[in-house]
């Protein structure tokens, strides 16, 4: 079901950018809080919701992709699949994407729930200390990621964040 | 080239800058979410690619240092330096067809801003790719020191084989903004 040779890490070939063989592009971290920054300007706390919904959408469809599955609701076929390692591929892969160091805690496969923590945030530190999270984007990766792996719609949560001074990112992924 | 984009274990770099991971998917999701929740949104996008390449130019210079200063100084070089930059970023196989900054002209093949359309079978009335759009009035800016404003006259999005982007010459610059229909015009 996952495709031993995809690689992990990021291809440039031909003007195409690929992660786990799927297309992707190419921002500075610099560009993406400046983006999100304006979009907060603009819309104003709705900004998290915008980007974490693209980000879910898209990343539930590219993680499907990743482990050959067509939709949601694949497991109802009567197959069953290692979740933890479809965890840890989704992390490893996530580790060369530029967002910052994802370490899963807790996983509760049954419940279904999960808790990641991550280090090195990049995007936070384009920040002052605020009394809000701004990791939107990566709370809508994993959840997106989650509702492949659990294969039921799930929600992520930012409950630590490096721009409000955590040490630390912290996220909570929980059935939706 | 390959000295800009740097690989520090896992990480990718441009310029000393780090650079992060867009899924195409989420960069049309975000379109949409964008058009949902903002006015003129495709003006935001267009603005958003400009100050991107504004930012990588900056870089670039600070990067570089004095051979940038040599770069510069010989704008077609330059530009066509800055395309090759930007084929790193998987925006899509961007190239130049003609010589000269008259009117210059950008050709992109597989536009990942435009590429979701494609995969979905979703086709547009006008062409999608403001973002880019931006990015290459960005990158003509910085090296011709002059405003321009560029326009997407044909995209994939749309039906064509490739997206295509002009900048008129600065004898009869018309300001419109990226792709589409909505446009504010007037001669400069």
């Amino acid at each position: 079901m996952i495709d031993k040779d995809i690689k992990h890490e990021v291809i440039i070939e031909d003007g195409k950018t690929t992660i786990a063989g799927q297309r992707a592009m190419l921002l500075s971290v610099k560009t993406i809080a400046t983006q999100q920054k304006e979009l907060e300007r603009l819309v104003g706390e709705k900004w998290g919701e915008v980007v974490y919904e693209a980000e879910r959408k898209a990343i539930q469809e590219a993680a499907l992709q990743i482990f050959g599955l067509k939709q949601l609701d694949s497991f109802t076929k009567g197959k069953t699949f290692d979740k933890k390692r479809m965890v840890d591929t989704l992390v490893d892969i996530f580790n060369c994407a530029g967002y910052g160091v994802l370490k899963l805690k807790k996983f509760d496969e049954k419940k279904p729930y999960a808790l990641v923590t991550m280090e090195k945030s990049t995007i936070p530190q384009e920040y002052e200390k605020r009394n809000s999270p701004v990791c939107f984007r990566v709370a809508g990766i994993l959840a997106g990621g989650a509702e492949a792996v659990f294969m039921v719609p799930m929600k992520c949560k930012e409950t630590k964040c490096m721009s409000m001074g955590d040490s630390h990112c912290e996220f909570e992924i929980s059935r939706r | 080239m390959a000295d800009y984009v740097q690989k520090k274990r896992k990480e990718l770099f441009l310029f000393g800058e780090q650079l992060s991971v867009l899924d195409v998917r989420s960069f049309y999701y975000l379109k949409k979410e964008l058009g949902r929740s903002v006015r003129n949104s495709n003006e935001l996008l267009y603005d958003a690619g400009k100050d991107a390449v504004q930012k990588m130019q900056s870089s670039f210079v600070k990067f570089l240092g004095d051979s940038a200063r040599v770069l510069m100084s010989d704008p077609e070089n330059a530009l066509n330096e800055f395309v090759e930059v930007l084929n790193y970023l998987g925006l899509g196989e961007i190239s130049i067809p003609e010589s000269g900054l008259k009117t210059i002209k950008f050709v992109v093949r597989h536009s990942a801003e435009a590429q979701e359309y494609v995969n979905l079978k979703e086709r547009s009335k006008s062409p999608v790719c403001y973002a880019l759009a931006g990015i290459f009035a960005g990158v003509c800016e910085g090296i011709l020191q002059n405003p321009v404003e560029c326009k997407e006259t044909r995209c994939i999005a749309c039906g064509e084989e490739v997206c295509e982007f002009v900048i008129p010459s600065g004898d009869d610059i018309i300001l419109t903004r990226g792709g589409g229909d909505d446009r504010q015009g007037h001669k400069a």
